[in-house]
């Protein structure tokens, strides 16, 4: 059976690298560095499950994942979204009351907990 | 309430924001490199990762943005301490020396990036009365902008020429460019160039404001000329009195 795809569309390479290194053996793992080449990756790589930078120069996350969630043919592709800041644009999106202002299926906050990402993972696309 | 009062709380109210929009930049810009780290460091531990080769790029990428986060810090108090003037007092240095010191600190790294630091400089000492640690710091700022922002193969040129009133320092390298409405954001702390991460992915964006504390403390000016066809200049002009 061949695995599963995700992409990595996120421009620090540190994290890009402990994302990969964590799911290469479980799924087939590609990344982008910035938005737009994360949307031309979209159509050639064909991911089940995207891992979404928010803050990356160029088009960022936020643009990404409206263009992501607007597009029939790719609306319902999982987009994970991660961050540094625990707090955007006044608006924390860890807590229940904002649930839903990113139009991305789960926010993850950095650094990274490699058990809450492999259980979202796992729930989204098994 | 009187005026004068009105006037009081305004500024307080003012130098409150600026405090929380400067404490606000610093922990995000100090997060994200710590954030990074402690990524590569949570996945290692989790035992999830075993691939030899993994490892040893996740420990040198948590190392990375170790020093990363470790550079921020001693840039904030480099630039704390030309701001506060509590270094050492002025007294008369050579700059020529100055800058082919501060020019070989930087051979390793211009090796590294495939550049060659080229100093042309008159012959004889340029003397000039300044606080030494914060030339230093200056002139190492321009050099480290000049070498990470140079494409391989490239040459960064430091030039020291006595002018009229003083002596002008000039670095030119080729490679990154900044645009023209840039211009006046090179000098704002914690700013970076949007092409800046294609040459240099991790930077504090503390450098430029550094080097011109220290310039408008020597009593001096500075210019950037950017253009493709001559490069990237910076000229810092320092009066000899």
């Amino acid at each position: 059976m061949s695995k599963k795809k995700i992409l990595i569309i996120e421009d620090d390479p540190a994290i890009v690298d402990s994302i990969a290194a964590l799911l290469k053996t479980d799924y087939d793992v590609d990344s982008a560095k910035n938005g737009n080449e994360g949307l031309e990756k979209v159509a050639s790589f064909k991911p089940e499950l995207i891992i979404l930078d928010l803050l990356m120069p160029e088009k960022d996350g936020f643009d990404v994942c409206k263009r992501l969630k607007t597009d029939e043919a790719l609306k319902n592709i999982p987009v994970i979204a991660l961050s540094s800041f625990t707090e955007l644009y006044g608006m924390s999106f860890s807590g229940e009351d904002t649930k839903g202002m990113l139009p991305s299926d789960i926010y993850l906050s950095k650094p990274l907990d490699p058990k809450t990402l492999l259980r979202e993972i796992k729930d989204h696309i098994g | 309430m009187t005026s004068g009062n009105e006037t009081a709380d305004a500024l307080n109210d003012k130098f409150e924001r600026v405090k929380n929009t400067f404490m606000r930049t610093v922990s995000h810009n100090l997060r994200s490199p710590i954030a990074a780290a402690q990524s590569c460091l949570r996945v290692l531990a989790s035992g999830a990762v075993t691939d030899p080769e993994d490892v040893s790029k996740l420990l040198n990428n948590a190392l990375e943005r170790g020093e990363d986060a470790l550079a921020l810090v001693d840039d904030m108090l480099a630039l704390l301490e030309v701001r506060t003037e509590t270094l050492p007092p002025p007294a008369e240095m050579d700059l020529v020396k100055a800058v082919r010191g501060a020019s070989d600190y930087f051979a390793a790294a211009a090796r590294n990036r495939q550049v060659e630091i080229l100093v042309e400089a008159p012959p004889e000492p340029v003397v000039v009365c300044l606080r030494g640690k914060m030339f230093v710091m200056m002139i190492r700022n321009l050099i480290d902008n000049a070498v990470k922002y140079s494409d391989p193969g490239n040459k960064v040129m430091i030039g020291i020429a006595k002018t009229g009133g003083g002596v002008e320092i000039k670095t030119t390298s080729r490679g990154l460019l900044i645009g023209g409405p840039d211009f006046d954001n090179i000098f704002i702390e914690f700013w970076r160039a949007p092409n800046a991460k294609q040459y240099s992915p991790h930077g504090t964006g503390l450098g430029l404001p550094i080097v011109k504390t220290a310039v408008e403390c020597f009593g001096g000016s500075i210019s950037l000329l950017s253009d493709s066809e001559n490069g990237t200049s910076f000229t810092v002009s320092i009066p000899s009195t």
